[in-house]
């Protein structure tokens, strides 16, 4: 049994079709890369799943669960956690503080056992020393006090990666990880991707433009164009599709003189 | 464990907040001892605008959700009280715990719809509970008295054994730390139940915004999406802290109820309201110290400074407030805290200079 299962899953805003028809299938322990010009609803897809925007058809389930009878704050306890492209931390918060809240859907306590205190010392011990652990397996941890605001943006993203663990999940999505780093960054991302995969077992499913990483790290490519998808399959097999080509070169002009 | 290096640097400078916090422990509880009672009496009174300003604190500060209603809030929790003990003759702080489970529950209310709207239409909305409040008091004046007001008093038998109204005081236990004097020592009395009441909010306060829930709401405020994503219940996390800051103004305003030992509507208008927000923006926010420290910038303003003005100068009173205000937002946008911080920062960047400085001597 697949662990996420899309099936013709359409979103449409007003007139504008973000999605069509779009279906695929991830395994447990898979790098998967969605890849595909901008504006082929990659993103559209990561907020489906993280339940953001509700598809206007299709079905998503997670295990076997039907993600779209859940409101979104139901989604990490499954073990759904995910990143963003244009970032979404907390700039009120301390680096160690926005990783801890990642821990939310693994952790209890309401406002009365935290107005206490006491009954939350031992939990907020707990987290804050695996925050700390997942900090220095990112190489982070010197930066654990400071606030978020004004640290790099490549900082930024692998903060947010660190939080996203902190969510213990089983499917990790990961918008364009890559974005704004420098070549020896995305090579080292890559690896990154691979030893968390292995460490945390996870599955990953991952949208990047780089493809140089996504060729390198993933086991399934889907190839995604105007909201449909159109390849699918093991990087070596989606490169030489004649359709991916032509969506990321354009078509050949058939008759040119 | 991994985490001793900034846990370590951390620890260095705990004991600075300490020091502090035992100095303003010791002078809080000096004061009434060294004032006269109407001193005592007038600083009584700033202890309720702080333990409110501590709730919108929480709600605008720490949630990022404006409210200019809280006057309205501090409003039920003062009629509250008063109709409590004139019916049923509670105990006091029974009452100033029944007046803020009644504003807990209007607080939720509130926070209903606040979940659809947001920023300044959310103030706009509040403004408007600020305004009708004293309209809605005057409505049913015969159960809250109106403009003429509302005295909280006790049925007692008087030396010549006849009973009457008596307004409720606080009976002052038999303590050497007391004054002899039998009036001085209930003003003392009052002041020190007071302090332990807004202690123990602004305790619990700390707590909340330094825990799980702390985080979320925190989240909810500049990230909304980042929060629900990691699992937090954005809706009823933004309600319950809309609930617990209600309760904070009611539990300021059942004290200031239970201080002047009456209440009427033109206490709880619109410029009420107005004062907590000047409180909480001045002392600073979002922390804890801020709205203590802004309630007494306010208190000290109108209670200390602005008697001294000369006749002349005194109707211009809210215009030197303006004025002060907007000098004080210019050069310190983040309230008094808010420069305290800064200048922590400042300290902090000049420590790590000089030692990178002398690490790098050859």
């Amino acid at each position: 049994m697949p662990l996420l299962e899309v099936t013709d899953v359409g979103v449409r805003f007003g007139g504008v079709v973000a999605l069509a028809g779009l279906s695929f299938t991830i395994d447990e322990g898979q790098v998967c890369a969605l890849i595909g010009p901008n504006g082929a609803g990659k993103t559209t897809l990561f907020n489906v799943v993280s339940r953001l925007y509700h598809p206007t058809e299709g079905s998503v389930r997670f295990a076997d669960i039907d993600l779209l009878g859940l409101p979104p704050h139901r989604i990490a306890p499954l073990g759904i956690a995910r990143t963003f492209q244009n970032l979404a931390l907390v700039p009120g918060l301390s680096v160690l503080d926005n990783v801890v809240v990642g821990s939310h859907s693994r952790t209890s306590g309401g406002f009365w056992a935290a107005a206490l205190w006491f009954p939350q010392i031992k939990q907020e011990r707990a987290v804050r020393a695996r925050a700390m652990e997942i900090l220095s397996s990112l190489h982070l941890d010197h930066l654990a006090l400071r606030p978020c605001a004004g640290l790099p943006y490549g900082t930024l993203k692998r903060i947010e990666i660190a939080r996203a663990l902190m969510a213990e999940p089983r499917l990790l999505l990961m918008d364009e990880p890559a974005s704004g780093l420098t070549h020896g960054e995305v090579d080292e991302l890559g690896e990154v991707i691979r030893r968390l995969r292995n460490e945390h077992s996870l599955t990953v499913l991952l949208v990047e433009h780089h493809m140089g990483m996504v060729m390198g790290i993933s086991d399934k490519v889907v190839v995604m164009e105007l909201g449909r998808k159109i390849a699918e399959g093991a990087p070596a097999e989606v490169q030489t599709n004649p359709r991916v080509i032509a969506a990321y070169l354009g078509e050949p002009v058939a008759d040119a003189p | 464990m991994t985490s001793s290096s900034p846990a370590k640097s951390l620890g260095a400078r705990r004991w600075v907040p300490l020091i502090a916090l035992a100095a303003v422990a010791v002078v809080c509880l000096a004061l009434p001892q060294v004032l006269s009672s109407y001193w005592t009496d007038t600083i009584t009174t700033w202890i309720p605008l702080a333990v409110a300003a501590l709730g919108l604190n929480l709600l605008t500060g720490y949630n990022g959700q404006i409210s200019v209603g809280h006057g309205a809030l501090f409003g039920v929790g003062a009629y509250t009280t008063a109709l409590i003990l004139n019916e049923w003759h509670w105990p006091f702080l029974v009452t100033v715990v029944a007046s803020a489970v009644v504003c807990f529950v209007a607080g939720v209310v509130i926070g209903l719809p606040a979940l659809r709207i947001k920023g300044l239409y959310l103030a706009l909305v509040t403004l408007a509970v600020a305004t009708l409040f004293p309209q809605i008091l005057e409505q049913f004046s015969d159960t809250t008295g109106g403009s003429a007001g509302l005295g909280i008093t006790n049925r007692e038998l008087n030396r010549r054994g006849v009973m009457t109204d008596r307004s409720i005081r606080f009976e002052p236990p038999d303590l050497a730390l007391l004054s002899a004097d039998d009036a001085k020592a209930s003003s003392q009395w009052r002041y020190y139940i007071f302090l332990l009441v807004a202690a123990i909010c602004f305790l619990l306060v700390r707590n909340l915004v330094n825990s799980r829930a702390g985080r979320s709401i925190i989240a909810i405020r500049d990230n909304e999406t980042a929060a629900e994503v990691s699992g937090v219940n954005v809706a009823a996390a933004k309600v319950f802290t809309f609930g617990i800051s209600a309760a904070l103004a009611g539990i300021g305003g059942s004290l200031s109820a239970l201080e002047l030992a009456r209440v009427s509507s033109g206490t709880f208008t619109l410029v009420l309201s107005l004062n907590l927000l000047v409180a909480v923006v001045v002392g600073g926010t979002p922390s804890i110290a801020g709205p203590a420290i802004g309630a007494v910038f306010l208190g000290f303003f109108t209670n200390v400074i602005t008697p001294e003005f000369p006749e002349d100068v005194k109707p211009l009173t809210p215009l030197i407030l303006g004025v002060l205000l907007v000098v004080l937002m210019l050069a310190a946008p983040g309230g008094i805290v808010g420069m305290y911080r800064q200048l922590q920062a400042r300290l902090a960047a000049r420590r790590a200079i000089s030692q990178t400085a002398i690490s790098q001597v050859p």
